[in-house]
C-alpha cells in the first residue's frame, strides 16, 4: 500500500523522529508509508526500516545540527523542495519529532510551514524532553514549541516524563525503549485504524476533518483482555500518564477513538466502551470512533484515543471557509478561496494566527462558543 | 534647527499617524503639525508588507510637515504587537552600612543590579520600570532610603519586543531617511496622555482598543505593575461580522461602525438592519440588530476577559477603574460590558488639555490619539530634561547600543 492510496505519511525529523517513525513502523508493518529526515549521517546509519534522508549536507558537514535551532532550520531551508517531493503524494501528513535539540526543534517548523502552504494537512505528535535532563534541553523545547503550535494544523505533546511515568525504577536503556514503543505503538494503531477497513470505519479524511487548525492534542492508548475487557479498557485508557491520567479525557471538546479487537468483539462490548467513555468525558463532547476487526488481536481490546481541546463542527467550518470568500477583502487577491481548511481566515490570512491557551482566536468568538443567531 | 521641534509616529493597523509638535512652558506640548493616513500592510500591529505600510508612513508625515512647515530628521516611534510581552527581574543587595540603613548609594546600586537580568538578546527591551522594594519581609515599599534591615530587594518590570518585528518599523524610517530616537510600548505612550497622577496613584487599568491590536498597562501606587499587548482589535470585531452575515468587510466595518454596540441593546433589539442588493448578495435582505450585538458582545466580551485573566488579582486594586484608549473606545454600551467584566467603572480616555493642546482633528476622535499624543508629551519631556543620568540618558544609552540588550 503506498502513500497513492491512503493520502497518510509518517515523517520523523531529526534524530528522535527518525527512530520514532521506524520504531511505529516496525510495530505497524508495510502498510506504514514512512521517511525520514535527519541532519546526521552516522544517525541516519543506525535507523532500519525506514528510508532517512540527509538534509542540509553541505551546510553541516552531515554532522548534525548540534543542539542548534538555526542550524535545523536553515538545513531544511536548503533542502525543502527536496523534503516536499518526497511528500508530494501526501495529502495528511503525520510528523514525529523530540524537542529539545537542534533538527527536530528547527527543521520541522519550516517544514510544517511549507506543508501548510501546499495545502496539505498535518499532525504533529512530539516529544519534550525530561526535566532532569537540565534546564537548557527543556528551554530550547519550549521556545519551539510555539513553533510547532502554529505550524501544525493539531499538536500532540508527549513529554517524556509522562512516557517514562512508572519506569522510574527500570534501568536507563530498557525504560527509554519501552516508552520509545509506547510511542510508536500508539502511533502504529493509529495507522491500523485508518488503513484498516474497519466495520465502523475510521479514515484518513475522517481524521482529517477533525484536525483543527492550530488546535492541541493528547494522544493515548489502553489495552486490555479477557473478562470485563470493555469496561478494563477505558479505566486503562482513564490511567495512561500521556492524557494526563484522564484529565485529558475530562477536558476533551472532541475525540478520535479507535477500538481495535478480534474478531470475538461483541456488540454489546463496544456499547459498553462507548458508555464509559461518555461518563468520563464532557457532555458535549464530540466523539468520531471507529472500530476494526484483526485476528492479531484475539482475545484483547486496544483503545486508542486522540483527545482534541478544541473542536469546530464541520457546518462551522463551511460557514469559516465562506467567509474567505465573503469576509476576505473584495477588493483583495487575499479573499480567494481554494477550499482548504483555512481556518482564521478573511482579514487574517497570511499573518500569524492570534493562538492563546490553544485556541485559536481568530475564528469568530460567537462560532467557537456554538452561540445561535437570530437571523 | 531654530525651534525645538518633536515628530513622533504610530503605524497601527488601521491609521498611521504622525504628529509635530513644540514644548511650551511648564512641560506642555503643542501640537503644529498633524498627518493622518489609512494603513495598508499591517495586520495586528505587525508591518506584513513593507511598500504599503512606507506609503502611509508617507503620507502622514507628509502632511504633518506640510501643515507645520517643517521637515523632520527624527521620530519617535510606537509599537504594539502579540510579540511585546514582560519579564520580571529582580535585584538583591544586603545593606551595607553599620547601622542597618539603607542609603541612597543602596538604591543607586540595587537598580542597577535589577536591571541585570535582561531577557536574551533577540528581545529589544523598550523599557526597565522599576517596581516596589522589599525590605526583608517588608514588601511594598516605595522609598525605603533610611529604613533599617538586612537585605533589600527590588523588582523590575522588563517590556520588550521581538528585535525582528521592531528593526522592521526601525528600518522602514530610515527607507525614509528618518532615526527613530526612541521606540515606545503603545499602551505605555497613551497612559502618560490619558492619566492623571491621582488615577495612577489610586491604581489603574488603561485597556487600548487598537484595530489590530489590544494593549494594557497597569498602574499601582504610580508603579507600572502589568503590561501587555495581544493581536485581536476592532478588525477582529469587523471579521466576526463579516462571516456571521456573509458581508464584505468594508460593509461589516459600517455596520459595525453606525449600529453596533458592546452589549446587546434592548432598546434596539426588535429592529432589523436593511442592506442593498450588492455584489455579495444579489437581492436586498436584512440582517436582525439583535444578532449583531450578539456577535460583537461576545468578542468583546472575550478580549476584555483575555486582559483581565492577563492582569490577574492586581487587578482587583485598581481603585481609580478602567481607562479606554484607542478607537474602540467609544464603543456604545463599553462602560456596561467592563462593568460586568471587571466588576469595575470605566471612562473614555481622551488626552489631557494640561499636557497636550491644539490636538483637536475632525477626521480621528481624541481616544484614537492617546498614542500618539503620549509619544509627543514624552519626546517633550526628553528635550525638557537636562540632567543626562536622568530617564533621557537611559533611553539614549538605549538607543547608543542600538537597543543591543
Amino acid at each position: 500500500m503506498s502513500s497513492d492510496t491512503t493520502g497518510l505519511m509518517l515523517v520523523g525529523i531529526g534524530g528522535g523522529g527518525c527512530r520514532m517513525a521506524a520504531a511505529a513502523r516496525l510495530a505497524h508493518g508495510e502498510g506504514l508509508e514512512a521517511i525520514g529526515f535527519d541532519t546526521d549521517e552516522a544517525a541516519i546509519h543506525g535507523v532500519s526500516g525506514v528510508r532517512c534522508h540527509l538534509i542540509g549536507a553541505t551546510r553541516l558537514n552531515k554532522q548534525g545540527a548540534g543542539g542548534v535551532h538555526s542550524n535545523g532550520r536553515l538545513a531544511a531551508q536548503d533542502d525543502l523542495a527536496n523534503i516536499l517531493a518526497q511528500l508530494k503524494d501526501a495529502r495528511v501528513v503525520v510528523l514525529v519529532t523530540c524537542l529539545g535539540g537542534g533538527t527536530g526543534g528547527g527543521a520541522t517548523p519550516v517544514i510544517l510551514k511549507a506543508l501548510r502552504a501546499e495545502g496539505k494537512v498535518t499532525l504533529c505528535f512530539a516529544t519534550l524532553p525530561f526535566s532532569f535532563e537540565g534546564s537548557d534541553r527543556r528551554q530550547i523545547a519550549e521556545r519551539d514549541r510555539p513553533f510547532l503550535e502554529q505550524g501544525a494544523d493539531t499538536l500532540v505533546l508527549a513529554p517524556l516524563d509522562d512516557l517514562y511515568a512508572g519506569l522510574e525504577q527500570t534501568p536507563l536503556a530498557e525504560a527509554s525503549r519501552q516508552a520509545d514503543a509506547m510511542l510508536a505503538s500508539g502511533i502504529g494503531l493509529l495507522w491500523r485504524l485508518l488503513l484498516t477497513p474497519g466495520y465502523i470505519g475510521f479514515d484518513p479524511a475522517r481524521l482529517q476533518n477533525m484536525l483543527v487548525s492550530a488546535g492541541t492534542a493528547r494522544f493515548g492508548v489502553g489495552s486490555a483482555r479477557g473478562e470485563g475487557r470493555a469496561e478494563a479498557v477505558v479505566a486503562a485508557l482513564g490511567c495512561t500518564p500521556l492524557l494526563r491520567r484522564g484529565e485529558a479525557l475530562a477536558g476533551a471538546r472532541a475525540l478520535a477513538l479507535g477500538i481495535l479487537a478480534g474478531a470475538d468483539l461483541r456488540l454489546a462490548e463496544i456499547g459498553a466502551i462507548m458508555e464509559r467513555i461518555q461518563t468520563v468525558c464532557r457532555k458535549d463532547v464530540h466523539i468520531e470512533m471507529g472500530v476494526v476487526l484483526d485476528p492479531c488481536f484475539d482475545g484483547q481490546v486496544e483503545l486508542v484515543a486522540l483527545a482534541f481541546e478544541q473542536w469546530v463542527p464541520s457546518e462551522r467550518r463551511a460557514g469559516v471557509a465562506a467567509g474567505g470568500e465573503y469576509g476576505g477583502d473584495l477588493l483583495g487577491k487575499d479573499g480567494k478561496n481554494d477550499g482548504k481548511l483555512q481556518v482564521g481566515s478573511g482579514k487574517f490570512r497570511g499573518v500569524e494566527k492570534t493562538v492563546i491557551k490553544g485556541e485559536d482566536l481568530d475564528i469568530p468568538t460567537y462560532q467557537r462558543l456554538h452561540i445561535r443567531l437570530e437571523r | 534647527m531654530a525651534r525645538s521641534i518633536v515628530a513622533v509616529l504610530e503605524i497601527g493597523t488601521s491609521n498611521t499617524v504622525a504628529l509635530i509638535g513644540e514644548p511650551i512652558e511648564g512641560g506642555r506640548v503643542r501640537v503644529i503639525g498633524k498627518g493622518i493616513a489609512r494603513t495598508a500592510g499591517v495586520r495586528k500591529g505587525l508591518i506584513i508588507e513593507i511598500k504599503q505600510a512606507a506609503a502611509g508612513v508617507h503620507t502622514a508625515l507628509s502632511q504633518a510637515e506640510d501643515s507645520a512647515d517643517v521637515s523632520v530628521g527624527e521620530v519617535l516611534l510606537a509599537v504594539s504587537g502579540s510579540h511585546i510581552v514582560t519579564t520580571p527581574g529582580e535585584g538583591r543587595l544586603p545593606v551595607r552600612a553599620s547601622d542597618g540603613k539603607v542609603t541612597r548609594d543602596d538604591l543607586e546600586e540595587i537598580r542597577e543590579l535589577a536591571r541585570e537580568n535582561r531577557p536574551g538578546p533577540e528581545r529589544a527591551v523598550l523599557h526597565a520600570l522599576s517596581q516596589f522594594y522589599k525590605l526583608d519581609e517588608l514588601d511594598g515599599i516605595t522609598n525605603p532610603e533610611g529604613m533599617r534591615g538586612k537585605q533589600l530587594r527590588l523588582g523590575t518590570l522588563f517590556i520588550h519586543g521581538q528585535r525582528d518585528r521592531i528593526d522592521d518599523a526601525v528600518n522602514l524610517l530610515k527607507g525614509r531617511a528618518l532615526d527613530t530616537r526612541d521606540i515606545v510600548f503603545s499602551a505605555l505612550a497613551a497612559a502618560t496622555a490619558v492619566l492623571t497622577p491621582e488615577q495612577r496613584n489610586q491604581g489603574v487599568a488603561l485597556v487600548d482598543l487598537g484595530g489590530g491590536t489590544t494593549n494594557y498597562v497597569v498602574y499601582l501606587r504610580n508603579v507600572v505593575v502589568a503590561a501587555g499587548s495581544f493581536g485581536i482589535g476592532g478588525d477582529h470585531v469587523t471579521n466576526d461580522i463579516a462571516q456571521a452575515f456573509s458581508l464584505p468587510v468594508n460593509q461589516a466595518e459600517e455596520i459595525k461602525i453606525n449600529e453596533g454596540c458592546a452589549i446587546i441593546d434592548p432598546q434596539r433589539s426588535g429592529r432589523r438592519i436593511e442592506l442593498p442588493a450588492s455584489v455579495v448578495a444579489a437581492s436586498a435582505r436584512s440582517i436582525s440588530v439583535k444578532a449583531l450585538h450578539t456577535v460583537m458582545e461576545a468578542r468583546l466580551r472575550e478580549t476584555l476577559s483575555l486582559v483581565r485573566d492577563q492582569v490577574g488579582p492586581e487587578l482587583r486594586h485598581a481603585g481609580a477603574g478602567v481607562v479606554f484608549t484607542g478607537g474602540g473606545a467609544y464603543l456604545p454600551k463599553l462602560d456596561e460590558l467592563a462593568a460586568r467584566v471587571f466588576g469595575m467603572r470605566s471612562l473614555i480616555g481622551e488626552p489631557l488639555p494640561q499636557y497636550i493642546e491644539n490636538l483637536r482633528d475632525d477626521r480621528v476622535k481624541p481616544a484614537a490619539l492617546a498614542t500618539v499624543s503620549g509619544l509627543m508629551i514624552r519626546s517633550a519631556q526628553m528635550r525638557d530634561e537636562d540632567n543626562p543620568l536622568g530617564p533621557v540618558g537611559m533611553w539614549v544609552s538605549k538607543l547608543a547600543k542600538g537597543f543591543a540588550r
